[in-house]
């Protein structure tokens, strides 16, 4: 073993199980594979500790009271501070309908009750496995797999780079945060595959209305954020309102009746007062949530006054 | 068909022999205690879902614990209620079956 790999943590495990009785046999018949484990009794506590201390892996029953297992799955897959954590489902039922749910609402793995451990053990290493290559791999690579834009890797590393540069030069420099209105609804109403179309096609606008220097990225889920390097607020402001209205009149040719709307906000680093990457990303996020709460589907602009977003004041006039 | 002499003989782990496992079966085998008092109360009061949701832990838990005619037993309680319409005494048969195999779990 390397040193680096000594120095490695100990992955984390939460087990989420109504049962106490399941928590004590798992964490004797699992005592020698490494983990540290975390205890959950029910899924509003499996949601706290998944957001607050950022398991491994999370291994979760199906069959709880109040909270289901699936339901439970459903909002760890929801959250961008959850989401890629992987699950394995533990349920007593074997049923091929509630497997094919379970995958569907973002299971990686399933192993049926009463466990065999030895099988469990196994799929437990395999799930950490594929976790930490995909993690590797998404470090390595640059870019988006279903949007074709730069990834969210790429974003911090950039963002950190050019901000370097702006305050070397005193330059402007604006993030656009933006986000799709509503799209969990467009998902559960026209299904994920129209989810996916309403990704790639909002990519192919940002391509579109973008200058060469500006520099889109898939932020997470449904959430982009762009740089665009020596820009004021008041230019980053018309740009994304331009890109704004460019989805706003958007058809898709499979879904005739989908109407797509994004959220905007835009930051001008020196404007927001923040000097590290972590707050100004702050700053133009708490931006674009004023654009939300302001009725979606409008560019905000970060006024330093108030420390919010506002309407700006080149379009309101 | 179990005589009568089976039927006090005494179910033991599979695990009994793991230093490790001993004291969670221990504490497995009192909690059964509890487990088949709450089950008898479930039944009387016909709680159908109660019920079934008392056989599906067992079932889960039982062979992990070493006590796999437990889970078998379970499994069939289980199903039995999910095609019973709701009449829990169309699976007396299986519920005495679990109750009197958890009486006789010893370490």
């Amino acid at each position: 073993m390397t040193q680096q790999q000594q120095q490695e943590q100990a992955p984390v495990l939460l087990l989420v199980d109504d049962a106490p009785s399941i928590h004590r046999l798992l964490a004797v018949k699992l005592k020698d594979e490494g983990l540290e484990f975390l205890a959950a009794f029910s899924g509003t506590e499996a949601i706290d500790l998944a957001q607050s201390q950022q398991p491994s892996l999370i291994l979760l029953d199906m069959n709880m009271p109040e909270m289901s297992g699936l339901e439970t799955l459903r909002r760890l897959k929801a959250d961008r501070k959850t989401m890629e954590i992987p699950v394995i489902i533990l349920s007593g039922n074997t049923d091929s309908d509630e497997k094919v749910r379970a995958f569907e609402a973002g299971a990686m793995d399933y192993v049926t009750k009463p466990f065999d451990v030895y099988e469990l053990r196994a799929r437990i290493q395999s799930a950490l496995r594929i976790h930490k290559l995909m993690h590797l791999l998404e470090k390595r690579a640059q870019i988006d797999g279903l949007t074709g834009l730069w990834n969210r890797h790429y974003f911090n590393e950039r963002l950190a780079a050019e901000l370097n540069a702006a305050q070397r030069s005193s330059a402007a420099l604006s993030l656009i945060m933006c986000d799709l209105d509503h799209f969990k609804k467009l998902n559960d109403g026209f299904g994920h595959p129209a989810g996916d179309a309403v990704l790639q096609t909002f990519a192919g606008v940002l391509q579109q209305e973008l200058r060469t220097y500006d520099i889109p990225c898939r932020y997470g889920g449904e959430e982009f954020a762009i740089i665009l390097p020596g820009t004021s607020a008041d230019e980053a402001v018309t740009v994304a309102d331009r890109i704004r209205k460019a989805l706003d009149v958007k058809t898709f040719r499979k879904y005739p009746e989908m109407h797509v709307t994004g959220s905007f906000g835009c930051a001008d680093q020196p404007v927001t007062g923040q000097t590290d990457a972590a707050g100004w990303i702050e700053a133009a996020d708490r931006t674009l949530y004023s654009a939300k709460q302001g009725g979606r589907n409008r560019v905000h602009v970060f006024d330093a006054a108030s420390a919010t977003g506002v309407p700006p004041m080149a379009l309101v006039a | 068909m179990s005589s009568d002499r089976d039927r006090e003989k005494p179910i033991v782990s599979s695990f009994r022999n793991d230093p490790d496992m001993v004291p969670i079966i221990e504490e497995f085998v009192v909690e059964l205690s509890e487990r088949i008092a709450s089950m008898r109360r479930t039944f009387e009061s016909g709680q159908v879902e109660g019920l079934q949701r008392l056989a599906h832990q067992l079932k889960g838990a039982g062979s992990g614990y070493g006590y796999e005619p437990i889970t078998q037993a379970a499994a069939k309680l289980e199903s039995a209620i999910k095609v019973s319409t709701g009449d829990l005494e169309s699976v007396r048969g299986q519920f005495e079956e679990l109750i009197e195999l958890c009486q006789r779990a010893k370490v």
